[in-house]
């Protein structure tokens, strides 16, 4: 069973206090949404989570190890990354870029083993991309190559799932797959997901708890229903929300109009004037 | 309707029977085994050949079964039975020995050398222009060399040989200032744009002793095409195991240049010391390359090409990718070398106007096949 928790993290950066003071805990399983403005400090607690940013003060614990005084490919064989973009000089098929998940198993020279291959397979079955296994990866749409990315991490065998926005760019219909998946893979295999989401009907939907942030600090953390209100929307992003419950998504929020002055004149004005069309 | 459900199958997972997921690992490993090994043995073959066509062609030529001949009596047990066989005159043993031989390892060595440090250049940087002197090691190495030609530099220290030394001591000196300006904590684009002033930089010191030179300069100007006919036996015995070792080196990090491919932020997720990798492997790609210039000039478009052209034939796993290139890189200089000192006999002519002549119109060809443009 992993549990993360987070304890005092701040990291600054220049002049800039990206985090200050985040402490949270999270049990294993759970799928855990993280919601808040630009800036708020979200990429840059997936970042030093996932051990790219080394925090300034703090430290954070998987398992109750201080994965500080882990070796990187501990951390590596713990913690996985979805990525948003890859890189383009590329002749890989998607099962070769799969298998790259196997890379913190295998020491230097050492080629894939039998059992290696096997979890690749599965994790490519289980993220619904194994057809496309022989099929060259660059030449795939933007909802498969995202299948193969998560299919690349589940290869990792995590026990925590670290994701930045893992439906932008996606269709709807691809968003609701690539979601529903993560959440069943989440169950089924007792992972932990931290995903940062800019949707809040998307993080609303799919989050077992809700970590609101606010330039570095924590706002909240509680179920959706607790976190998001149209109070904390007001605070938080500045904008007035309508919320209503919902018997399959959880909730619905539906943003009406920012707080700033002059815009919000003009919004309402906009949808009374549609209404009366 | 039906696509949506096909979809919906898809994403829930269908399992496959157990024989049928052996079958599969069985198969794909297989595969890609005899894929690798019989790129690996074509790829050798073909060297072997043109050493062979190679050491056989030129001002005097010696028939490719007397060259085998030689070539084998050298070999521990196969030489016992060819050891009566005089048949090879001393004169074409000299030449193949003493003035064939050794420009053919050069070129082996130098097209080995420069498609590794691209290849690798390429992936950690994320960046298709990427060459091996884009480090400052090419122009650090022709400021050394134009310093000794011109000046006289270490020529107290090294003797005979101070071409060579100091050029490599000025391309390793150009790599280290790159790293000193980029600074500590420095990205891959700052690091490339270091390396490109301090290039400015040598290009201007270069510039201004071609000023300087006086009678020297045809000297200066001949190396600076670069060339491969000064390549000699001492030449090759403190070089040849330093682009070894080089080459070794970097064939150990595949894995790593594996997990770079997804860009740096992956590779640290996928347990990689990124930082301390990209620094090894540079300082590795520095070592060979300026290894390479001081003996043979500055030789273009193998470190650039022959990457991408590899990539396009055997993908990019790293693990086949720079075995490959390191091969086709040694056959296509050697090939080019041999063009350059036959075609235009008694003359030769510079061997980076065939390096670019025959690999532009190849590279073409390669590139509309695939339909795909290389860009980073």
């Amino acid at each position: 069973m992993v549990e993360l928790r987070i304890q005092k993290l701040s990291f600054r950066y220049d002049s800039i206090q990206a985090l200050e003071d985040v402490e949270f805990s999270v049990s294993s399983g759970d799928v855990v949404g993280i919601l808040g403005p630009n800036g708020s400090g979200k990429t840059t607690l997936l970042k030093t989570i996932n051990r790219t940013l080394r925090p300034t003060i703090g430290s954070i614990y998987i398992d109750g190890a201080n994965i500080e005084s882990m070796r990187p490919i501990d951390v590596a064989r713990k913690v996985a990354v979805v990525p948003q973009e890859g890189h383009t000089n590329l002749n890989l098929t998607a099962l070769e870029i799969v298998l790259l998940g196997r890379i913190p198993y295998l020491r230097p020279l050492q080629p894939e083993s039998k059992a290696d291959v096997e979890i690749a397979r599965r994790a490519m079955e289980s993220t619904g991309c194994f057809n496309l296994a022989p099929r060259r990866f660059d030449q795939l749409s933007g909802g498969e190559k995202r299948r193969v990315v998560l299919a690349r991490a589940l290869a990792q065998e995590p026990r925590l799932l670290l994701l930045d926005e893992p439906t932008m760019n996606l269709d709807v219909n691809n968003q609701i797959e690539l979601m529903e998946s993560i959440i069943r893979l989440s169950k089924e295999m007792k992972i932990t997901v931290l995903s940062v989401f800019h949707d809040l009907n998307l993080a609303v939907r799919y989050s077992d708890n809700i970590l609101l942030l606010k330039q570095g600090k924590v706002v909240a953390l509680g179920t959706p229903e607790a976190v998001v209100t149209r109070e904390n929307l007001r605070t938080v992003f500045g904008v007035e929300a309508e919320i209503r419950k919902h018997p399959i998504t959880r909730l619905t929020v539906t943003v009406l109009s920012s707080l700033s002055s002059t815009t919000r004149e003009a919004s309402l004005q906009h949808s009374v004037a549609s209404y009366d069309r | 309707m039906g696509t949506a459900s096909k979809d919906k199958a898809e994403w829930s997972g269908h399992h496959h029977s157990h024989a049928n997921t052996e079958d599969f690992v069985r198969r794909f490993l297989s595969e890609r085994h005899s894929r690798w090994t019989a790129s690996f043995v074509i790829s050798l073959v073909i060297l072997f050949a043109l050493i062979v066509i190679s050491s056989s062609v030129g001002y005097v030529h010696i028939s490719p079964t007397d060259i085998l001949i030689l070539l084998f009596q050298r070999i521990p047990l196969v030489g016992q039975h060819l050891a009566g066989q005089n048949s090879v005159s001393s004169v074409d043993k000299t030449i193949f020995f003493q003035i064939r031989l050794p420009r053919i390892v050069g070129a082996i060595m130098v097209g080995s050398a420069l498609a590794a440090s691209g290849t690798v250049l390429q992936d950690i940087f994320s960046n298709a222009l990427a060459d091996p002197y884009i480090t400052g090691v090419s122009s650090g190495a022709a400021f050394g060399a134009a310093l000794s030609i011109v000046l006289g530099f270490g020529s107290y220290v090294f003797g005979l040989n101070s071409i060579i030394a100091v050029a490599f001591v000025g391309g390793i000196l150009s790599v280290v200032a790159s790293f000193f300006v980029a600074g500590r904590n420095s990205n891959s684009a700052m690091f490339l744009l270091a390396g490109v002033t301090v290039t400015f930089l040598n290009s201007a010191g270069v510039a201004f002793l071609t000023v300087l030179a006086g009678d020297r300069l045809p000297a200066l100007v001949f190396w600076l095409m670069g060339g491969l006919n000064t390549v000699s036996w001492p030449v090759l015995t403190p070089t040849l195991p330093v682009i070894i070792f080089g080459l070794m080196g970097m064939l150990y990090f595949s894995r790593d240049l594996n997990a770079l491919l997804f860009g740096e932020e992956q590779a640290k997720s996928l347990g990689v010391n990124t930082s301390r990798v990209k620094a090894l492997l540079v300082a590795l790609t520095a070592l060979v390359t300026a290894t390479s210039v001081s003996i043979s000039g500055i030789i273009g478009f193998v470190g650039l090409i022959i990457p991408h052209m590899m990539r396009l034939i055997v993908g990019s796993d790293h693990r086949v990718l720079l075995p490959s290139s390191i091969l086709v890189g040694a056959s296509f200089l050697l090939l080019c070398d041999t063009l350059a000192r036959t075609v235009a006999l008694p003359m030769e002519i510079p061997v980076g106007v065939v390096t670019a002549s025959v690999g532009g119109p190849f590279f073409i060809y390669l590139l509309r096949r695939q339909r795909r443009f290389i860009g980073s």
